[in-house]
Formats: C-alpha cells, sequence, structure tokens
C-alpha cells in the first residue's frame, strides 16, 4: 500500500492512529494468508458454500480496513459463490487475491 | 458512558468497533455465541446491563441470530415483553440476514464496512428511544 493510499484511508478512518491501522493491517495480511490456502482447499473440493463463508469473513475485515484489493475479490467471490457457483472465476478472484497480498507485503 | 457488548469472531472487526467507541463507552467483547450468552447473563448477574449490543450475524458454530434469539428468549421467561428487551443492532455485511434478525427480534442492523457516523448514529437513536 503506498503512502498516499494509506494517508487518504486514515483521512476516512479518523478514528484510527496510523499505529493502529499498520497493526491491524498486518493481521489482515496474516488472516488473508490463512483464508487463501483455506478457499484452495474449498475450491478443490467445489465446496462453495465454505467458500461463501471464507469470503464473506474476508470481505468484513478488508473493507474495515478499507483495503480494497483484498475486499473487491472477496465480495466477488462470496457473490458468485452464493449466487451462481462458478469454479473458475472463483479461481480466478483467488489469484487477484494473491497477487494483492504480494503487493501489500512488499509495501 | 454507554455499557456496549460487542460481539464478532474478527478481531480486526472488533478492534475497529472498540476505537470508534473510545471515550463514548465501555465495552465488554465476545468473540463467540457462546462468550456472548456468558457475558450477557453475567452482566445481568451482577446489575450492570449492557444498553446495547452490536452483534455480527455471521459467527461459526453459533450465528448472531441464534444468539439473538436466546436473548430474547431470556427476556421473555423474565417477562420482558418482545420490543422492550435490550437493544440489539446487528452487523452484517449484506442486508438480506437482517429479515430473519428483524424477526427474531433485533432492532436494527449496521452494515460492514462500518462508518463511524453511521455507527454512532445508530446507538445514540437506539438509546434515545429506550428513554
Amino acid at each position: 500500500m503506498d503512502k498516499a493510499e494509506k494517508q487518504k484511508i486514515l483521512a476516512e478512518l479518523t478514528y484510527l492512529s496510523e499505529e493502529v491501522y499498520d497493526e491491524l493491517l498486518g493481521i489482515l495480511l496474516l488472516q488473508a494468508e490463512e483464508k487463501i490456502a483455506e478457499l484452495k482447499a474449498a475450491a478443490e473440493k467445489d465446496d462453495f458454500s465454505s467458500i461463501a463463508k471464507i469470503a464473506h469473513s474476508l470481505k468484513g475485515s478488508s473493507g474495515n480496513l478499507r483495503v480494497n484489493t483484498i475486499y473487491e475479490p472477496a465480495k466477488s467471490m462470496e457473490l458468485i459463490a452464493r449466487e451462481n457457483p462458478d469454479k473458475q472465476k472463483i479461481v480466478g478472484d483467488i489469484v487477484h487475491l494473491e497477487e494483492a497480498l504480494s503487493l501489500l507485503k512488499a509495501s | 458512558m454507554w455499557r456496549v457488548l460487542v460481539v464478532d469472531d474478527n478481531f480486526i472487526d472488533r478492534k475497529i468497533i472498540l476505537e470508534i467507541l473510545k471515550g463514548k463507552a465501555e465495552c465488554d467483547l465476545a468473540a463467540t455465541g457462546q462468550e456472548t450468552i456468558i457475558a450477557y447473563n453475567l452482566s445481568l448477574a451482577e446489575h450492570k446491563p449492557y444498553d446495547i449490543v452490536l452483534l455480527d450475524i455471521s459467527m461459526s458454530q453459533m450465528s448472531g441470530i441464534e444468539v439473538l434469539k436466546l436473548i430474547r428468549e431470556n427476556e421473555s421467561k423474565t417477562g420482558v415483553s418482545l420490543g422492550d428487551g435490550i437493544p440489539i443492532v446487528m452487523v452484517t455485511g449484506h442486508k438480506e440476514p437482517f429479515l430473519d434478525a428483524f424477526n427474531g427480534g433485533c432492532d436494527d442492523y449496521i452494515l460492514k464496512p462500518i462508518s463511524a457516523k453511521d455507527l454512532l448514529e445508530k446507538i445514540e437513536g437506539k438509546l434515545r428511544l429506550k428513554q
């Protein structure tokens, strides 16, 4: 996440100090890593119900921290898994999540 | 200061609400349905009831809706009518579960991602109605 992006988020989330935000972001990245592994395992078994639950949880916490690069694929995956299960699209969203996670870890 | 029970199985989501309520509320936290029921019962036993419960709908094991129903059943047994019980605001990522929650006796809902302004207005509104 670049500095400008983070400052924009902090300007909205005025109740969070930068220190607390950074801590929570670190936790989100750990959670995302675990959940990506869970999503892959669920996708292998076509377990769309689990995919929806996992994606929902990730959507919630990433949304609360305004990390849209995780929020958007999580939201997409949840919707697909709930309403019109499509393994290919879900796998695509998992790839987007992995890319987002890589970029966030690198910054 | 408000006494608030914050229920969510995700650490980040609990912490966000805690930070929003800093300086305005004394908060207890619960990460599961079981912990919520324990905290709720303890608050009654200690005569320190919560002013409001912020209750995540989607929790593993026991959902927020099951917790809501247990709290309302308990209130009903002690003679509290539906509508007169502890204000419970469901915290949810999407609107649809709200209907089940509404039928189960919740007072309102707030959507994730949480807006601090919306959350504070909801709480103030519910507690103003209660007075």
